[in-house]
């Protein structure tokens, strides 16, 4: 009968340690999975740290203002194409048009070779509002010679209300 | 060391030996004549319990079975019939073994021992928890089996005295193949010494004359005949085999010589072989289930122990694994609030920007220009050119010069196209050498161009 008592009890000890060991395994395998996803969390912020940093020392001090209206920057183009005009011989190549990101104008230019700090404040150009792409550049005896474009970019609001009224059929 | 208690128990008393077993050898520690009454509580504290039950009534028979049946379980369905039909409704137990053979018998016979299981079960229910008992037998067998821890030779007469009760079997090849238990009803010691030997002689010479192909050597007395020297005498005259008193003390101790007479058949149940043995099913299937609930009872408290081992090996791993998470928490509360997280928009912006840079200023004139640097301070180009559309990059530049002599020609020549080699870009690089050695003018044009497809160099340099 004590035997038997002790049998029975220790049984249920068994069972019960298992119940209990089986919940443990359970929940440690919950918290083992929320365990692994708090790293990759905290991967994620340090990777999120890491763009942080790079976007305040590497883009945000160079980023352009993206203008949204659309006259305002074909003012801005015409106006810097007027101001060197004389200066780079600027004649417009292509008139200004539109691409995924930017309004850009392109142009030709001639500088006599003789005129050494023309050639390297052409060289050195910067358009304040966005920027300068060369295209071609030559050289010879005579003169620096080529094609450039110029690129004024436009804010993303500005470029899907643009969309949106071209599929209105109103002009962009 | 392992501790028995043997007991001899006779109708009205028992005697009650406590042993231990070391290395081969037993000692009996205690010994004591109890009542019959008192034993029940005498055994209670006492393990492994090897009982000699005298009985009056036993089963002592040849039995005769057809040679043809060799089948050990037919053997004994045959033998239980026969004794069923002799002993009509009587419960028995019983053993049985092959009495030597004699030439040309087509009948094999067995010597047939057994107890009346009533009787018998009066006896045992003496011992108030039979799992406790290891072995249980009646005297001749007792008798037998100390004879046979004793004695070493094939054939053998042991013979035992207690009391007026005189055992006698015939031994050969360890198993009895004769047996008699005569009680001696004389008051006049004479008469009855005088009795005594002529059954002895009488019971030795009918063995003989019944097993004349064995040869008996010795015979073993024991009990009160192993202290009287005149019925040896009397016997060792008129019978052939040598006459000799058991002698167990070589392997028994803590008994005297004469005193381990007193407890022969308690000694002698001591080394009973299972098959000498009378337990009853009853008996059987108690120590079965003894068994079983020991095992049982091992096996669930080892369940209990490796459950709870599961369990707290679990839980140590779960503790471990909850404090791991504390601490990442911690960690991570500690990043969210260190580090911020910029609106969309402004990512949006910063993405833009980057496609931007990587669409408009991708390519510019004076990052090959830079490149060129080594040979550009060596060598003014007399014509360059440049041009970047749809991702295609050219660059391409005419170097001449005149030298007065062919030596300034080859120097020259070498130092440009070192400084050419030594260029580090990550685009293809090439030249056309157009050199009039004769005129002695120096006219080279390099290009660089951005590797869309591998190719071939216009003209290789010669090898020098």
């Amino acid at each position: 009968m004590r035997n038997s008592m002790i049998i029975t009890l220790a049984l249920l000890i068994f069972v019960l340690s298992m119940a209990f060991a089986t919940w443990l395994e359970e929940q440690s395998q919950k918290i083992d999975a929320r365990n692994r996803q708090y790293v990759k969390d905290m991967e994620k912020l340090r990777t999120i740290a890491q763009i942080n940093s790079f976007i305040e020392s590497e883009i945000a001090p160079f980023m352009v203002d993206e203008q949204s209206n659309s006259t305002e920057m074909d003012k801005k183009l015409i106006y810097f194409a007027s101001e060197n005009q004389n200066k780079y011989n600027l004649l417009v190549e292509k008139y200004i048009y539109e691409d995924d990101f930017a309004k850009n104008i392109d142009f030709s230019y001639k500088i006599e070779r003789d005129k050494k700090d023309f050639l390297n404040d052409f060289l050195s150009m910067k358009y304040k509002d966005g920027f300068i792409q060369f295209r071609e550049l030559k050289l010879d005896a005579k003169e620096l010679s080529g094609r450039l474009q110029v690129v004024q970019p436009f804010s993303i609001e500005n470029k899907s209300s643009q969309e949106i009224g071209a599929e209105d059929g109103s002009p962009k | 060391m392992s501790k028995f208690c043997a007991i001899d128990i006779q109708n009205s008393n028992a005697t009650v030996l406590d042993v231990e077993k070391k290395d081969n050898v037993y000692l009996v520690t205690h010994h004591e004549n109890v009542e019959i009454d008192k034993l029940p509580q005498f055994t209670k504290s006492k393990k492994n319990l090897f009982l000699n039950i005298e009985q009056d009534e036993i089963i002592d028979e040849k039995i005769s079975v057809d040679s043809i049946v060799t089948n050990d379980n037919v053997i004994k369905s045959i033998i239980a019939t026969k004794l069923r039909e002799s002993n009509l409704k009587k419960e028995i137990l019983f053993n049985y073994h092959q009495l030597p053979k004699t030439q040309n018998e087509k009948k094999v016979f067995y010597q047939v021992d057994g107890v009346y299981v009533e009787k018998y079960l009066d006896s045992l229910s003496l011992i108030e928890n039979p799992v406790k008992i290891k072995s249980a037998t009646i005297s001749k067998f007792s008798l037998l089996a100390l004879s046979n821890e004793c004695i070493n030779d094939e054939s053998y007469f042991s013979i035992h005295l207690q009391s007026n009760k005189l055992t006698i079997i015939a031994v050969h090849k360890k198993s009895p193949i004769y047996s008699r238990i005569t009680t001696l009803d004389m008051s006049d010691a004479t008469m009855k010494e005088a009795k005594l030997v002529e059954q002895i002689v009488q019971t030795i010479a009918y063995v003989e004359q019944s097993f004349r192909d064995i040869n008996f050597s010795i015979v073993a007395l024991s009990g009160s005949l192993a202290l009287d020297d005149s019925i040896a005498e009397h016997i060792n005259i008129v019978s052939r085999p040598r006459v000799s008193v058991l002698y167990p003390n070589t392997f028994i101790k803590g008994l005297k010589a004469k005193e381990a007479h007193r407890f022969i058949f308690a000694l002698g149940s001591l080394f009973v072989s299972k098959k000498l043995q009378f337990i009853p099913t009853s008996i059987l299937g108690l120590k079965q289930y003894s068994m079983g609930s020991k095992i049982a009872f091992a096996l669930s408290t080892l369940l209990a122990i490796v459950g709870i081992y599961f369990a707290y090996d679990r839980f140590v791993l779960y503790s471990d694994l909850f404090k791991e998470h504390e601490a990442l928490v911690g960690k991570l509360n500690y990043l969210f609030t260190q580090i911020d997280t910029y609106p969309i928009e402004k990512l949006n912006r910063s993405l833009r920007h980057i496609q931007m840079n990587k669409k408009y200023l991708a390519h510019h004139p004076i990052d090959i220009l830079s490149s060129l640097k080594p040979l550009l301070s060596l060598q003014k180009p007399q014509e360059l050119q440049w041009s970047y559309k749809d991702d295609d990059l050219k660059f391409s530049a005419t170097f001449k010069r005149q030298f007065e002599s062919l030596k300034e020609l080859y120097e020259f020549e070498r130092l440009f196209f070192d400084r050419f080699e030594d260029i580090n870009t990550t685009f293809t690089k090439s030249y056309l050498v157009k050199i009039d050695y004769k005129r002695m003018d120096f006219d080279t044009t390099v290009t660089i161009e951005k590797a869309k497809v591998e190719k071939e160099k216009v003209e290789q340099r010669r090898v020098r």
